[in-house]
C-alpha cells in the first residue's frame, strides 16, 4: 500500500512541477524498507502559469500534502518559491525554501525525523543530504536564511556529515590562500546549496541583475554579518571593505579552533557555475525535461566520461550523489576535465596531486571513523555571506573593469529610449563580445501585387538603417510590377530586381538567395505585401550583429486588416514624405 | 556600474534549444532574416513544400545556431484578404504543416503545450511529454482540441443515449470555448461586429486547421493535432 501511495504522491507532484522525473526516482524506493530509509522531500517550483492551472497547482500542492501528511514515512514537503508572486499567493513570504509544517503537534513529530534528500530546482537535481554517513549539499544554509525553520533544520544539520569535496573553486583558494599551507587539502571540504545565492546568480547569469536586487542582496548580508560579526559604522555599506572585514574574522575563527589538521571547512557551492558559461545558463531553465538516471557503483572517470559523450544519461547516481551530467553541443555541467576535483571525490580514480579523499573510499571504509573523529567547523552561513559578497565583488569588478566607452553607450542608448539596441549591447558587454558590422539585403519575391510592393519598396527605402541592397524577385507577374521595378532601378542605386519564372514562392526564395549581392552576410526577406516600420532592418539585424550564435531570426508580422488600413494611409503618408527626402 | 535594464520596454529572447523545433513552426517567410553564410550548410528551401517552406527553414537553422524571435521587429500586411485567400492559404498550411512535422519527426509521442505567453503570434510552446512510441503522435493541447472533444463526447452521448456524458460534454465544450473566445472578445480596439467577424474567422480557420492537418496526418501515418493559431 505504501509504495503505491508514495508512488501517486510522486505522480501527483511530476504533475505539478510539469516534469516527470519522479517516475525514474521511483526505482530507487521499491520497498517500504527503502523508503523508512530514504525519504525524499519534493521541492516544488512555481511556474508562470495561468489562472486554471494555478488553481490546479494549488489544488494539487494541498492534495499533495494532504496525502504526504498521511504517510508517516514521508514527513517533508519543500517548496521552492522561486516566484515571489507564487510563494506569495500560496501565502508564504518571501522566502526560498519552506518546510510545511501544519500544527506544532505535527513539528514535534517532524522536527525528529525530516530529512530532505533532494531538491528538484530549475530541472536540476540537487542532493541535499544522502544517508547516515555522507551529506551532501546540506541544508545547513537554511539556518541562515529562514529563521522560521532553524530549529528543525539544526536538528538536520547536526545528523549531516558532509564529505563531498569540492576544492577546486578559484575563490576557496582565493579565500583561503593564507592557511594553504598548513591546511591540509583533504580539510576542504563542502556541501552547501543556497537557494538564495543560486537564485542571485542566475540572476546575475540571466542578466536581469538589478540594483535593487544587488541593495537587498548586500542589506541582507550586512544584517546577517552583524549576528556574526559586529561590523563598524563606517563598514557597513561598503562591500569591499565588509568583505575584509569580514575575511579576517573568518580567518581568525578558523585559527583559534585549534588544529588545521583536523578542520573542515564547509564552502558554498556555486552550484556548477563555474562550468557554465553565461550563454548557456541563459537556457538553464531549458534543461531536458524527461532525466534518465543511471546508478552506478563508484565507475572510473573514464566511465562517466563515456555516459557524457552518449548524452544517454543525464545523471548518474554515484556513491549518493546525484551527479549531473548534462550536456549539449554548447555545453556541459560539471565535466572531468573542469571538475577533477569533484570528479576525484566521487569516483575511484586518482587525480594526481589531489589530497582528496575519494568519497568512494569514503564511503567504503572511512567514513563512519571519519565523521566521529573529526572535528567539523561548519562554516556555511558565514562562508556563504564571504562568497556571496565575492560574487558581488566580482560582479561590480567585472562591470568596473568592461569598457568605460561601451558603457556610457549604453546609458545613452537607454537615455534615448532604444532600449532595444542597449539590451543587446549590454548582453554583448557582458559576454565579452564586441558588436560586428554585417552587411545586409532585403530580399523580396512578388507576383502580381505592384500596388503592394511599391509601399513595400517605399517603406524599405526610408528605413533608418538603410540595407546595402535590395533585391526584388519577379516570379512572372503579368501585371504592371516589371515597369515599376525598372522604375525604381532607374531611380536608385541599391535597387535590384530580377525574374525567376520558376512559378512558386519557394523557387522564388532560392533565386533570390542566389541572387544576393556576394557580400551580404544577412539576408532579410519580407513579403511584397509587408510594411515595414523605419526601424525594421535595423531592429532586425541587432541579433546577428551582437551575437554571432544567432543565425536566424524571426520577426513578427500583424495581419490584423481591420486596423491596417488605417495605420497603412497614415504610414504611407509619411512615406511619401520620408520617399522624397531621400530622393532628393 | 552595474548593467541593468527594463524588460518591460520590449519583448525579445532566445528560443530555448529544447522547444525549436515547436517554436520554429511560427517563423514566418514574410518577416525573417538569415544568416547567409548558412545557406550553404543546410542547402536552400525546399521546392516540393508549397507551404511551410519558412518553418523547414527555420528547423534547419535551429540546428546550426540559435534562432532568436523578435515579435518587437513587427511589420504589416497591407493586403486586404478576402476570405476566400485566407481559407486557400490556410488549407496549404494545414497540409504542408502535417508533411514538415513527419519530414522533422524522429518518431514517437510529443505533446505540446502553450506556455501561456500572451505574445500575439503564440511562439511560445513547451514540450510536456516526449516519449519512444511506435506510432507518431504530435499534439498539441489547446482549448479548441477540448472543444472538439466536447462536442464529440455530446455526440457519441447523444447517439447513444448517455445522459450524464451528453452533460460532461456539454460542459466541456462551455468552458473550453469561453476560454477560447474570451481573449478575441477582449480586444478593446475593435467593435463588437469586428470582434465577431476575427471571432468567427479565427474559428473557422483554426477548425480547418485541426481538422484537415489531422486526417493529412492519418494519411501519413501519423497522429497529428495542430496547435491554434491566435492571429490570423
Amino acid at each position: 500500500m505504501l509504495p503505491h501511495l508514495y508512488r501517486s504522491c510522486l505522480l501527483l507532484a511530476d504533475a505539478v512541477t510539469k516534469d516527470l522525473f519522479c517516475i525514474k526516482i521511483m526505482t530507487f524506493i521499491p520497498t517500504l524498507r527503502q523508503i523508512r530509509c530514504r525519504r525524499i522531500g519534493l521541492a516544488l517550483s512555481n511556474t508562470p502559469v495561468r489562472i486554471l492551472f494555478r488553481l490546479y497547482y494549488w489544488l494539487s500542492v494541498r492534495a499533495l500534502v494532504f496525502l504526504l501528511r498521511r504517510n508517516p514515512h514521508v514527513i517533508a514537503v519543500v517548496l521552492s518559491g522561486s516566484a515571489a508572486r507564487g510563494t506569495m499567493r500560496y501565502g508564504i513570504s518571501d522566502i526560498d525554501f519552506f518546510v510545511l509544517i501544519k500544527s506544532v503537534e505535527e513539528s514535534e513529530r517532524i522536527r525528529d525525523d525530516i530529512e530532505v534528500t533532494l531538491v528538484f530546482l530549475r530541472r536540476l537535481f540537487l542532493p541535499l543530504a544522502n544517508s547516515d554517513e555522507v551529506g551532501i549539499l546540506t541544508i545547513e544554509e537554511f539556518e541562515s536564511t529562514l529563521q522560521i525553520t532553524k530549529p528543525y533544520l539544526l536538528a538536520i544539520a547536526n545528523q549531516l556529515r558532509p564529505i563531498f569535496v569540492r576544492g577546486d573553486l578559484p575563490l576557496i583558494s582565493k579565500t583561503l590562500s593564507t592557511l594553504s599551507s598548513s591546511l591540509s587539502p583533504g580539510a576542504i571540504r563542502l556541501a552547501i546549496m543556497s537557494d538564495v545565492w543560486r537564485k542571485f546568480l542566475l540572476y546575475l547569469e540571466h542578466l536581469s541583475f538589478d540594483e535593487t536586487l544587488a541593495r537587498y542582496v548586500l542589506q541582507r548580508i550586512t544584517e546577517r554579518l552583524d549576528e556574526v560579526v559586529p561590523l563598524p559604522t563606517n563598514v557597513r555599506g561598503n562591500a569591499e571593505l565588509m568583505f575584509s572585514c569580514f575575511r579576517n574574522e573568518l580567518l581568525s575563527t578558523i585559527e583559534t579552533r585549534g588544529s588545521m589538521q583536523n578542520m573542515h571547512a564547509v564552502i558554498p557551492n556555486r552550484l556548477f557555475r563555474e562550468t557554465v558559461p553565461i550563454s548557456i545558463i541563459r537556457a538553464f531553465s531549458e534543461i531536458p525535461q524527461s532525466f534518465e538516471i543511471r546508478q552506478l557503483d563508484f565507475p572510473s572517470l573514464a566511465e562517466i566520461d563515456e555516459l557524457r559523450r552518449k548524452k544517454n544519461t543525464h545523471y548518474a547516481y554515484v556513491g549518493g550523489v546525484l551527479l549531473p551530467l548534462l550536456s549539449g553541443d554548447n555545453y556541459s555541467i560539471l565535466t572531468v576535465e573542469q571538475n577533477p576535483l569533484t570528479f576525484a571525490a566521487i569516483c575511484d580514480d586518482e587525480v594526481p596531486g589531489n589530497g582528496n579523499t575519494p568519497l568512494a573510499t569514503v564511503n567504503r571504509r572511512e567514513a563512519k571513523r571519519l565523521a566521529d573523529g573529526t572535528a567539523f567547523l561548519f562554516l556555511n552561513g558565514p562562508t556563504t555571506l564571504l562568497f556571496a559578497l565575492g560574487e558581488i565583488l566580482y560582479w561590480l569588478e567585472r562591470d568596473q573593469a568592461r569598457d568605460s566607452e561601451r558603457l556610457e553607450q549604453i546609458a545613452d542608448l537607454q537615455a534615448n529610449g532604444n532600449n532595444a539596441e542597449a539590451c543587446f549591447a549590454a548582453q554583448s558587454l557582458l559576454r565579452g563580445s564586441e558588436r560586428k558590422q554585417l552587411r545586409v539585403s532585403v530580399l523580396s519575391p512578388t507576383f502580381n501585387r505592384a500596388a503592394s510592393l511599391r509601399q513595400t519598396i517605399d517603406s524599405l527605402l526610408i528605413q533608418s538603417r538603410q540595407p546595402e541592397e535590395i533585391l526584388v524577385i519577379d516570379n512572372g507577374s503579368s501585371d504592371e510590377t516589371v515597369a515599376l521595378l525598372e522604375e525604381y532601378v532607374s531611380s536608385f542605386s541599391k535597387f535590384r530586381w530580377v525574374c525567376e519564372r520558376t512559378p512558386g514562392g519557394v523557387a522564388a526564395r532560392n533565386c533570390a538567395i542566389q541572387n544576393a549581392n556576394s557580400s551580404s552576410d544577412v539576408v532579410l526577406f519580407i513579403d511584397d505585401d509587408c510594411l515595414a516600420p523605419k526601424d525594421w532592418v535595423q531592429n532586425m539585424m541587432l541579433p546577428f550583429e551582437y551575437d554571432s550564435q544567432v543565425v536566424s531570426c524571426g520577426g513578427g508580422i500583424s495581419f490584423r486588416d481591420d486596423d491596417c488600413t488605417a495605420w497603412g494611409d497614415f504610414y504611407r503618408q509619411k512615406y511619401k514624405v520620408a520617399t522624397a527626402e531621400v530622393a532628393r | 556600474m552595474i548593467i541593468r535594464w527594463n524588460q518591460k520596454y520590449f519583448t525579445f529572447r532566445y528560443l530555448p534549444m529544447e522547444q525549436q523545433k515547436a517554436v520554429s513552426l511560427f517563423f514566418q517567410g514574410g518577416n525573417v532574416g538569415y544568416r547567409r553564410s548558412v545557406f550553404s550548410e543546410v542547402g536552400d528551401f525546399d521546392i516540393k513544400m508549397r507551404a511551410c517552406e519558412d518553418v523547414d527553414m527555420g528547423i534547419r537553422f535551429s540546428e546550426r545556431g540559435s534562432l532568436f524571435s523578435y515579435p518587437s521587429a513587427q511589420v504589416r500586411h497591407t493586403a486586404n484578404f478576402t476570405f476566400k485567400k485566407i481559407i486557400q492559404q490556410w488549407w496549404l498550411t494545414a497540409c504542408y504543416q502535417v508533411i514538415l512535422m513527419r519530414k522533422i519527426s524522429k518518431g514517437g509521442i510529443e505533446i505540446f503545450s502553450s506556455t501561456g505567453a500572451r505574445d500575439p503570434e503564440a511562439t511560445d510552446h513547451q514540450c510536456w511529454v516526449a516519449r519512444p512510441c511506435p506510432v507518431t503522435i504530435i499534439i498539441f493541447l489547446s482549448s479548441l482540441l477540448s472543444m472538439n472533444i466536447g462536442i464529440l463526447l455530446m455526440i457519441g452521448a447523444s447517439l447513444m443515449g448517455w445522459v450524464p456524458i451528453f452533460y460532461i460534454g456539454l460542459l466541456s465544450t462551455a468552458v473550453s470555448a469561453t476560454i477560447y473566445l474570451v481573449p478575441d472578445f477582449r480586444r478593446k480596439d475593435l467593435s463588437l461586429m469586428r470582434r465577431l467577424r476575427f471571432c468567427f474567422i479565427r474559428f473557422i480557420i483554426n477548425q480547418m486547421l485541426l481538422w484537415i492537418s489531422f486526417v493529412q496526418g492519418l494519411r501519413l501515418r501519423m497522429i497529428y493535432v495542430s496547435h491554434v493559431y491566435s492571429a490570423v
